[in-house]
């Protein structure tokens, strides 16, 4: 009986939002699983220390300025990845933007950049990746959605829906691709602490209410939703597709 | 080795998944100890753990028995001085529509399943609090949100299971314990195999005519859900509380 390890030797992954936070401790942590990681994004200075990061730990990177919202723009990352490394095997949905506001105070082109870049985002990439991954018979796809996506977060409204949104997608996806053994799953962070979420929790007072509100009574670290990923990358997760694994220290529960 | 050194006590660890769990423990540095209410089935998983070079001892015991649960944590805890990791595994799967359940065994269905895993856990909180850590993993099931029909006492016992790991996370996370489920999909063990009399593809297409379609097509292996024990055992699943992973081959999305 041989049980699998949470190694991704030899596989080439794609994550955007790939320069900070969640996205950044996923590509180290591939890396570091033995993948060479493609890390997308709009901001090519953090991209660039990202790719400088990866190489150092010693596997093959790849930095493209990407906005997901954007069709050309994630064409061109799967092009950019196939042409470097010939294959894309896994997939991490993860670049977002967020506007705190409730929706009765919420903008037209804030509700778009929200649902643009969070959710038709994640349809664009999927169905860009996915195309390659079918031609193959083969891949992994792994989306970032949120608790919020479950119980909703009044001042994160939009950010909320297209959350909900994903987590429809995962299913759909894992639904379409299975019969080319493709794996699609997503992961439901709680709060973690990252300058993305910084502004919620940033204040000490702010801070004290929302970890009142945590059974574990603490933010996340990146690499306490790294570890989820790479599980779901690994062959250690053969048997779970279409899943959403909620981390948020027991706010679910 | 993820996890060096833990004592890991597995309940119906003499065959099936629990026996899988065992032997994965054992890779990952773990001493066990191994339950089994068949004395026999219990000897031979300690003895494969033994032939891999790993450390084990056996107890039987019926875990619908509170009784014989103290004795088994007495000895556990008189040979190794402490319990890790919990992993309520125990029971039985049996087909029977409700007309003919007769009161023996209903009552014997949440007994082993619900009674059993209360019990140990009742047992492991004051050994587990004393150290202020503790892994608790309880085998719910597919079966716990989405009833199977001819299973119905099966589906009320997992559902049970799944209601208390909820409860329990929240109410042991502030001890440092840490409550999580795995809800399996169809896996093919001897606990599956026999009461079918199936076996391979041909039980795969019973299980998708009668319980819908897996979109992996095919039923899990033990080795499929063995890992998903390690992760939930291990600090991988630092900020997992009170949730649940469900390696199911997307039966249930």
């Amino acid at each position: 009986m041989t049980i699998p390890r949470l190694s991704l030797d030899g596989r080439v992954a794609i994550v955007t939002g790939g320069s900070r936070g969640i996205g950044r401790a996923i590509a180290l942590g591939f890396a570091e699983a033995g993948a060479d990681v493609v890390v997308a994004a709009r901001t090519v200075a953090d991209l660039e220390k990202v790719a400088q990061e990866i190489e150092a730990i010693g596997r093959r990177a790849l930095a493209v300025e990407t906005n997901i919202a954007v069709k050309s723009d994630v064409d061109n990352m799967v092009a950019k990845t196939l042409e470097k490394f010939g294959a894309v095997d896994i997939l991490v949905n993860n670049a977002a933007i967020n506007i705190m506001r409730p929706i009765v105070d919420l903008r037209e082109d804030g509700w778009d950049k929200v649902m643009n870049v969070g959710l038709k985002g994640y349809y664009l990439c999927s169905q860009a990746v996915a195309r390659v991954m079918m031609e193959k018979k083969s891949g992994n796809i792994i989306n970032i959605t949120s608790g919020a996506a479950e119980k909703a977060a009044p001042m994160l409204g939009a950010y909320s829906i297209s959350k909900a949104g994903v987590a429809m997608l995962t299913q759909l996806l894992a639904i379409d691709l299975a019969s080319y053994n493709i794996r699609v799953n997503a992961i439901g962070p709680g709060m973690v602490k990252t300058g993305f979420s910084q502004p919620m929790w940033g204040n000490p007072d702010m801070l004290k209410a929302i970890e009142s509100t945590i059974p574990l009574g603490r933010l996340a670290e990146p690499e306490e939703i790294m570890a989820v990923a790479l599980f779901l990358a690994s062959d250690a997760s053969s048997y779970i597709t279409g899943q959403t694994i909620y981390v948020d220290g027991g706010t679910l529960a | 080795m993820k996890l060096k050194d833990k004592v890991a006590l597995v309940t119906g660890a003499g065959s099936g998944l629990g026996q899988a769990i065992a032997l994965a423990f054992t890779r990952e540095g773990a001493k066990l100890v191994i339950n089994d209410v068949v004395e026999e089935r219990a000897a031979k998983t300690v003895a494969d753990i033994q032939a891999l070079g790993g450390q084990a001892m056996a107890i039987a015991a019926d875990v619908s028995d509170s009784q014989q649960v103290k004795q088994m944590f007495a000895q556990a805890v008189e040979k190794y001085s402490t319990i890790d990791i919990l992993v309520n595994n125990a029971g039985l799967l049996q087909a029977a529509e409700i007309p003919t359940i007769d009161d023996e065994q209903w009552k014997r269905m949440l007994a082993v399943h619900l009674d059993g895993t209360f019990y140990c856990t009742r047992e492991a909180v004051p050994i587990m609090e004393a150290k202020g850590s503790g892994k608790i993993i309880n085998m719910a099931s597919i079966a716990a949100t989405t009833g199977l029909g001819g299973a119905s006492h099966y589906s009320a016992a997992k559902g049970g299971i799944m209601a208390f790991t909820k409860a329990a996370a929240k109410e042991l996370i502030g001890k440092g314990i840490y409550v999580n489920a795995i809800a399996p999909g169809f896996i093919e063990t001897p606990g599956l195999k026999e009461p079918v009399g199936m076996e391979g593809k041909a039980l795969a297409e019973l299980i998708q005519a009668a319980f819908g379609k897996i979109l992996l097509d095919r039923l899990g292996t033990p080795e499929e859900v063995a890992p998903v024990a390690v992760f939930l055992a291990s600090d991988e699943s630092s900020f997992m509380v009170g949730q649940v992973i469900s390696p199911n081959g997307g039966q249930v999305i």
